[in-house]
């Protein structure tokens, strides 16, 4: 790759969070391979999980870089060695595993600039669109076309599926499926006369029981995170009829009435009723639930805290509650995409599809994991085991039932880190208490976001 | 009114109390890091913080070891530092003294432009050393790590100031004895340098023993990581699941080598931040 490629490519990308998507026109990006122009011509014998296409007997160094670590690693490597000795042999296999997520993030746009990146790379739902829509990562719908996964796609999460396209194409095959819950301190609640939260209660219920669980500054009855999360906040302002943006991510949807609505009720929870925790408080503490200051906490359904909460106290998990406009879940995810440059695309794609649609590989990564796997049908790996499942026997109820039925994708657009950037300065005074009447800020993240929306959308026909 | 004694000891009870409290608060993390590495994963999220650990889990530190190769982090990690560390005194050495002895045209407007390139932060030159190691195919080898660090516009600097202040006349003797500019470097200047050697070397050591940006964008594979980037190995997305006291012993361990070299060094590297005005 030429130096001056090479500029742009990085220039489009910027480096780190801020500045990914910041420079993205700045050049012409779509003069890279085109997926039309790969080749499907089958020359060697075919096989359950290869194509065909490459020569078993290929030599040469596979590279795959992911973002996790040590001991989760270890699931994935188990597959990854069994498809490579069984199916090309003679190819050396370079595994760049154990970068930490945001340090990943810094030097993905880096290889994926210099014109050698990997093969096969780990990919989060909040950026595959800010690299897509720079051409650095390969459509995968010709080779999901030439040889189908196993019931793609209606086997497979819907919000997922969508999460990982860009243009109506696919970017990314989705590997898990994680959702959003309340987690409850039992011995808190047992002292307060009320049922636990069940998916028919509304926003006002809870309220009505954080401030029960509230004891000044000792004990807080609800945490449901930060505004200026925006992914994690996102289903409380869709339960409200609200929104950031319209359906084709044109304008922005802060000015709503419902929308502002949501952003106040989350606001007063902390700086009204008191009943959440300010900043200074969650911010000293990395796990307040864990120690025992939460009564109700909003979290990922990934029986993260089973380990930690062995001996501390009784608790267990409800879903999260539905608002005026209906009842939506927390929707997130990964997924594995091939690098526009990648040197080993269609051994790339077999992987995948031998990794993500094979049922026999997706038990071992559901049994090793803490999320549910790619395809529906093998929810039960995603389960919690041994005497968590008896503690957690509702959890497929809460994170995978109801999570199907009223989970909602995030719109993260191309540009969503520096999106996020401008939410989070605004979002950020009513987290802090600088501001407490949400219009003001909503109508400010409103202007603010429309002329980012409008820069992005001109740049983009230009 | 207080008489003389009275007055020094309060002065010295208030200097003491405050050099106590600043030492304090730069040796608690320390402190802290030792302790976590013998808790238990529990333990380390306990709040309020709990200092020291119910029980010693000197496991941890075999566990840690264990789980990843650490023996060739640190294999990797030394042979670096070493390298560029000893490269650095060369070439800044070489390069200080004839920025503050020779005589050649343009040698101020040259030193002002090698100067200016500290100036560039890093992110800035990443990209065109990416560039050239990717077209010398060295990327993801240990010489990616080694080559682009041999040279330092700081540490030039640095060795120049110093070799400015060393007497003219020494050189002048030697010159009327017959050496040669090897010689006069090799003999007469580096002897009267031993106290910049050793706070470039120190600093050197330190930068590049804790370098973790550039090695992370270069080196792919396990068998090539240097401690830093094996220690966030075991970092998940997911706080709760990362193994901190995993994380602390293997730390305990990364520090170690530094620690040993600054106890060894120390005088030195005061004297040497001392007479070329730099502070730590």
């Amino acid at each position: 790759m030429i130096r001056r490629e090479f500029l742009k490519k990085l220039g489009q990308l910027g480096i780190g969070a801020y500045g990914l998507s910041y420079l993205r026109f700045c050049g012409n990006a779509g003069k890279t391979v085109s997926p039309n122009l790969l080749s499907f011509s089958v020359k060697y014998p075919q096989t359950a999980w290869t194509m065909g296409v490459v020569d078993p007997n290929i030599t040469g160094t596979f590279k795959i870089m992911s973002w996790e670590s040590a001991f989760q690693f270890e699931k994935w490597n188990l597959i990854i060695d069994k498809f490579f000795k069984t199916y090309y042999p003679k190819i050396k296999v370079q595994l760049d595993w154990g970068i930490s997520f945001a340090n990943y993030n810094m030097k993905l746009p880096v290889l994926l600039a210099g014109g050698s990146p990997p093969d096969l790379v780990w990919m989060h739902d909040t950026r595959v669109k800010s690299f897509s829509s720079i051409d650095l990562l390969q459509k995968l719908d010709p080779f999901i076309e030439f040889f189908k996964p196993d019931g793609w796609p209606n086997e497979y999460y819907a919000t997922q599926v969508e999460e990982f396209q860009y243009d109506n194409c696919q970017y990314g095959f989705p590997y898990d499926y994680a959702t959003g819950g309340l987690y409850v301190n039992l011995d808190m609640y047992k002292k307060i006369d009320e049922e636990l939260p069940t998916e028919n209660w509304t926003f006002d219920d809870l309220l009505r029981v954080g401030k029960k669980l509230t004891k000044g500054n000792r004990q807080f009855g609800l945490n449901l995170g930060s505004e200026a999360s925006a992914e994690y906040q996102y289903w409380v302002l869709r339960s409200f009829g609200g929104d950031w943006f319209n359906a084709d991510l044109t304008e922005s949807k802060f000015n709503l009435p419902e929308t502002i609505e949501a952003y106040q009720w989350m606001s007063d929870l902390r700086w009204k009723h008191k009943v959440a925790p300010v900043p200074e408080l969650t911010q000293g503490r990395p796990q307040p639930f864990v120690d025992g200051v939460i009564a109700i906490n909003f979290d990922l359904g990934a029986t993260e805290f089973s380990d930690l909460l062995e001996t501390k106290f009784n608790w267990t998990i409800a879903p999260t509650p539905r608002g005026n406009k209906g009842r939506f879940q927390f929707i997130g995810g990964s997924a594995l995409s091939i690098p526009q440059k990648a040197a080993h695309k269609h051994i790339a794609y077999e992987l995948i599809r031998y990794m993500l649609s094979n049922p026999e590989n997706l038990k071992i990564i559901g049994k090793m994991g803490r999320m549910f796997v790619s395809r529906m049908s093998l929810y039960e790996y995603g389960l919690p085991q041994g005497k968590s499942a008896q503690k957690l026997s509702n959890y497929k109820k809460v994170f995978y039932d109801l999570a199907r039925r009223d989970g909602i994708a995030v719109p993260f657009i191309s540009k969503y880190q520096e999106w996020e950037d401008i939410y989070r300065r605004n979002t950020e005074l009513l987290y802090f208490g600088e501001e407490l009447n949400a219009k003001k800020v909503c109508l400010k993240l409103h202007d603010a976001t429309n002329r980012f929306l409008e820069s992005a959308n001109s740049k983009k026909k230009v | 009114m207080l008489n003389k004694n009275t007055q020094n000891y309060i002065a010295n009870f208030i200097t003491y109390t405050i050099l106590i409290i600043s030492s304090m608060a730069v040796i608690l993390p320390f402190v802290w890091m030792i302790f976590s590495s013998f808790k238990t994963a529990g333990e380390i999220w306990t709040f309020p913080p709990v200092f020291m650990p119910k029980k010693f889990q000197w496991s941890n530190y075999i566990d840690a070891w264990n789980a990843l190769p650490f023996d060739r982090f640190l294999f990797n990690s030394i042979f670096v530092t070493v390298c560029v560390t000893v490269g650095q005194l060369f070439t800044c050495s070489f390069g200080g003294y004839a920025f503050a002895r020779l005589r050649f045209p343009g040698r101020d407007k040259l030193f002002l432009m090698y100067l200016a390139t500290l100036m560039i932060p890093f992110p800035v030159l990443m990209i065109p050393l990416f560039i050239i190691m990717q077209s010398l195919g060295w990327t993801d080898t240990l010489k990616s790590l080694i080559v682009p660090c041999l040279f330092s516009a700081w540490g030039t600097f640095l060795m120049r100031q110093f070799m400015m202040g060393i007497p003219r006349a020494l050189e002048d003797a030697a010159k009327i004895d017959g050496c040669s500019y090897w010689q006069l470097y090799w003999k007469i200047i580096v002897p009267q340098c031993k106290p910049v050697f050793a706070t470039l070397g120190i600093f050197t050591f330190m930068g590049t023993w804790n370098n973790f940006f550039w090695p992370l964008i270069m080196i792919n594979t396990i068998g090539k990581k240097t401690l830093p980037l094996g220690l966030v190995m075991f970092q998940t997305r997911i706080a709760a699941e990362t193994p901190w006291h995993l994380i602390m012993a293997a730390s305990c361990v990364t520090v170690l080598p530094i620690l040993i070299l600054f106890v060894i060094g120390q005088k030195y590297y005061v004297k040497g931040v001392v007479t070329s005005g730099l502070k730590g």
